[in-house]
């Protein structure tokens, strides 16, 4: 190589402070400028003070209260909660006589985060049924951030709403939070390792919580060939779509098993059905969407096991995992770093939804058919 | 590890502090001795057995020669190349032949290149002294040159050990500079590259008419020499300065071969130690060989296009064991006899002194580059894919989308090329108080932190192993 600075064999004295200044002065205005930039690309706005414990810990949404609020992908939303808290147009009051009632619990997804409440699944079904079921429709919306476990209460504060049907809605990062299998000690060499594993994790964890680095893993995540090898690599979810079920996996699907059974114990004698809504993550999404070939994966794997669970146990399954698939790129109905369907990803959801609920399986629903006895 | 990892980097650099902790040639020796192995050990995914067989036969065919008892290196030689190739499960011998246990061949194939050149050396006489079995093992399983080279002569090894001078600080910042632009081509430029491929591939299948499939399938042929290009040149920048550091001097292997204006001097520019292996030990023996066999001046032409011809086939084909493999390598091998050949006929035709003003003139260069790369790329198709699945997206693109995808990569190399050519002569030329601004280290300086903190972006964003590196399966 021709290198101009081949012949030199010592370093002036002032360069000894003069090229650290550069390296620092560099880090500073690049990272510092890409931060800037990410940050006005990627601003976050408002606080989200819904939010309360109620006197069993549970985390709740107030009742009467509103909060707009930004999250780093979405647009600004509006989290409006009715009389009773639940993200609902209509009062939670007692049900006018004639009216269906829907109620819908679950965390996050069932909640609509990120997604003005026109756009959220709970507000197209309702609009969607009040169309087809000639007799008025409404849909109380439990949903809120929260875990999977606290559904069970929710059932209990659903059935005070008298409703003719329950909707539980969820996604892989619902499973995700329960309980790992615990791993068997390995020798010190790989705790050693292993320390070190978690060393650069929490490292890479810091680092995320700039903008910058959560505008690099935005943009790298449009890419589905990006995705797919994170996915591989470290995705938090493959537990659930790897082939074969990781025991981590196995232990993940029964606590949910486990969750639906106090459910459904709640129900029991109440009368009322429940829908169990298996909606996929963003990878899950591309791969069946983009009909993507990855190794030991089995994207529709998700759905299909909780659709089984969910009808070994009497609820009504809805696997939208198909509907996803049937639109192209699947993965831009959601959002790459937040993995939260935005609103096109409402809008499918929905339509799986309203699929179920009008396709004449749910006698509390029969009145809902679609012109012709179709499902649409 | 075995690639261009955060972890390799770590590894290099305690290998590096344990090296220069005593300056001394039989503690650098023995460091490096100790860190080759573990590496393997680190690395091998099955069985070491097979491998350390195989470098012991070696070692026991070059003390044969050296003691006298053999004068032809011809039979180990042999021995070698019939034991790589069923170690290497080449897919025209019998699987039942094969062993059933699961076993490394990690950098089997450079291995075997340093082998062939010890015994062919030490049977000329060329080699400095008899080897040793310590000098030996550091030469043959050097984890700095191991997964995929540059393959270094043992003399140049030898000597740059023993001539090695502890690194002043400004050799130091070399070896970083270096360092950093490899890590980060390897890991921030080559899967940019790698992505823009696959999704252009897949656009190709998908594709509603010839135009669309001749748009991606030119993008898709075209990114991928530039992905392979920084994932192996990037992962050799890498070695070249981690070997530095432990006072190795490994051989250049890329010199800008998209800068080539042929593809003979392409070879020159793209996997060099390579292609000069293979010439001292393929192209001049065969050459040699013909004319001394038939000594006619008329036939030296001829012998000179075929041995080309051979030569470059070998290359192609060393690279993987299936029949696609060798169809590269025919077709590197036609790529660099029909250049030879056209180099014979234009000389014959105008005369040596027109013939090199035409070639040097700033057009006809332009021309070249731009065909050279479409050549190069266009045979890298039979590289990262197979004959069905290249049929299938021929069948996607029409054949008037496959000529249409050539004429554009053509086109876009010329002009693309030619553009970068003249962008970076003149950032070189700028200056400032009669000093090239680019060349100050103050810029460098400036410039390698840039490159350090995309890279890092991108390893910490990415959450992927780190890429391998193509050239490790070889």
């Amino acid at each position: 190589m021709n290198d101009p600075l081949e012949s030199e064999v010592t370093l002036p004295r002032r360069d000894w402070i003069l090229l650290p200044l550069v390296v620092f002065a560099v880090t500073s205005i690049v990272v510092g400028a890409a931060e800037l930039v990410a940050r006005a690309e990627f601003r976050e706005q408002g606080d989200f003070t819904c939010d309360m414990h109620d006197a069993a810990g549970a985390l709740r949404d107030k009742p009467n209260c509103v909060s707009f609020v930004k999250y780093a992908e979405s647009p600004l939303v509006e989290y409006r909660f009715n009389d009773c808290g639940y993200r609902s147009a209509k009062s939670c009051a007692a049900k006018p006589p004639g009216t269906l009632r829907v109620a819908l619990i679950g965390t996050s997804i069932s909640m609509g985060l990120n997604v003005q409440y026109t756009e959220t699944f709970a507000s197209r079904t309702e609009d969607a049924l009040n169309r087809i079921c000639n007799r008025p429709v409404e849909i109380q919306n439990l949903g809120t951030i929260g875990s999977l476990k606290s559904q069970i209460d929710s059932t209990v504060s659903a059935l005070r709403l008298a409703p003719d049907v329950i909707v539980l809605t969820l996604m892989p990062f619902d499973l995700q939070g329960l309980a790992a299998a615990p791993t068997g000690a390995g020798s010190d060499l790989r705790t050693w390792i292993k320390s070190l594993q978690v060393a650069w994790l929490n490292l890479k964890l810091r680092a995320r919580k700039t903008k910058l680095m959560f505008a690099a893993e935005h943009y790298m995540f449009l890419n589905e060939q990006t995705l797919y090898r994170t996915f591989l690599s470290s995705g938090r979810s493959h537990d659930l779509m790897s082939v074969p079920l990781t025991p981590d996996g196995e232990q993940r699907y029964a606590e949910f098993a486990s969750i639906l059974d106090g459910i459904m114990a709640k129900l029991q004698g109440s009368g009322v059905p429940l829908v169990v809504v298996a909606v996929p993550n963003r990878v899950a999404a591309a791969i069946v969407s983009n009909h993507a070939t990855l190794e030991a994966t089995d994207a529709a794997l998700f759905g299909r096991r909780i659709a089984q669970i969910s009808a070994q146990r009497g609820a009504f399954p809805v696997d939208t995992t198909p509907e996803f698939a049937s639109y192209p790129h699947a993965e831009r109905l959601f959002y790459p770093v937040d993995n939260h369907p935005n609103a096109g990803g409402h809008e499918v959801i929905a339509r799986a939804l309203l699929k179920r609920l009008t396709d004449g399986s749910i006698p509390q629903l029969a009145a809902c058919r679609p012109a012709g006895g179709q499902s649409q | 590890m075995a690639g261009a990892s955060v972890s390799f980097l770590l590894f290099g650099a305690a290998v590096a502090l344990l090296s220069n902790i005593v300056w001394r040639l039989a503690w650098r020796q023995a460091v490096l001795l100790a860190a080759s192995l573990t590496f393997l050990l680190l690395c091998a995914e099955g069985s070491l057995l097979p491998l350390l067989a195989f470098v012991g036969l070696g070692y026991g065919g070059l003390k044969l020669i050296e003691s006298g008892r053999l004068r032809s290196p011809a039979a180990p030689v042999t021995a070698m190349i019939l034991i790589f190739v069923w170690l290497k499960k080449y897919t025209f011998l019998p699987s039942s032949v094969f062993l059933g246990t699961s076993y490394t061949t990690l950098g089997l194939s450079y291995i075997l290149f340093r082998v062939i050149h010890l015994l062919a050396d030490a049977s000329s006489g060329t080699l400095p002294g008899p080897v040793g079995p310590v000098s030996y093992l550091t030469y043959t399983l050097n984890f700095t040159s191991l997964v995929a080279g540059p393959i270094q002569r043992y003399q140049d090894f030898d000597k740059s050990r023993r001539e090695a001078r502890r690194l002043s600080v400004i050799s130091v910042g070399r070896v970083l500079e270096r360092i950093v632009t490899g890590f980060f081509k390897a890991n921030a430029v080559a899967p940019l590259f790698s992505a823009i491929h696959t999704r252009a591939l897949s656009q190709v299948l998908a594709s509603a008419n010839w135009q669309a499939g001749a748009g991606y399938g030119a993008v898709a042929i075209a990114a991928y020499p530039f992905f392979l290009y920084c994932n192996f040149s990037g992962y050799i920048d890498i070695v070249i300065g981690i070997a530095q550091l432990i006072g190795i001097r490994l051989p250049e292997n890329f010199d800008r071969p998209f800068s080539a204006d042929s593809f003979i001097g392409f070879w020159a520019r793209w996997h060099i130690t390579l292609s000069t292996w293979l010439k001292t030990y393929i192209y001049n023996p065969l050459m040699m060989a013909s004319m001394r066999r038939f000594p006619a001046d008329s036939l030296a032409a001829f012998w000179s296009v075929s041995a080309c011809f051979v030569t470059f086939f070998v290359v192609g084909a060393w690279h993987g064991q299936t029949s696609a493999f060798l169809f590269f390598g025919v077709l590197q091998g036609l790529g660099v006899s029909t250049n030879q050949l056209y180099e014979i006929l234009l000389t014959a035709r105008l005369g040596k002194k027109r013939a090199r003003r035409l070639t040097s003139e700033s057009l006809y260069r332009t021309v070249s580059r731009g065909l050279t790369f479409t050549w190069f790329a266009l045979t890298l198709a039979w590289f990262w894919s197979d004959f069905p699945s290249l049929a299938r997206l021929a069948a996607a693109m029409g054949w008037r989308g496959v000529a249409s995808a050539l004429v554009l990569i053509f086109v876009a190399a010329t002009v693309g090329l030619a553009v970068w050519e003249v962008a970076r002569a003149a950032m070189l030329r700028i200056e400032w108080r009669g000093h090239a601004i680019w060349q100050s280290r103050y810029t460098r300086t400036a410039w390698c932190t840039v490159l350090a903190l995309i890279a890092i972006t991108t390893v910490l964003v990415s959450e992927q192993p780190a890429p391998e590196i193509v050239y490790k399966a070889f």
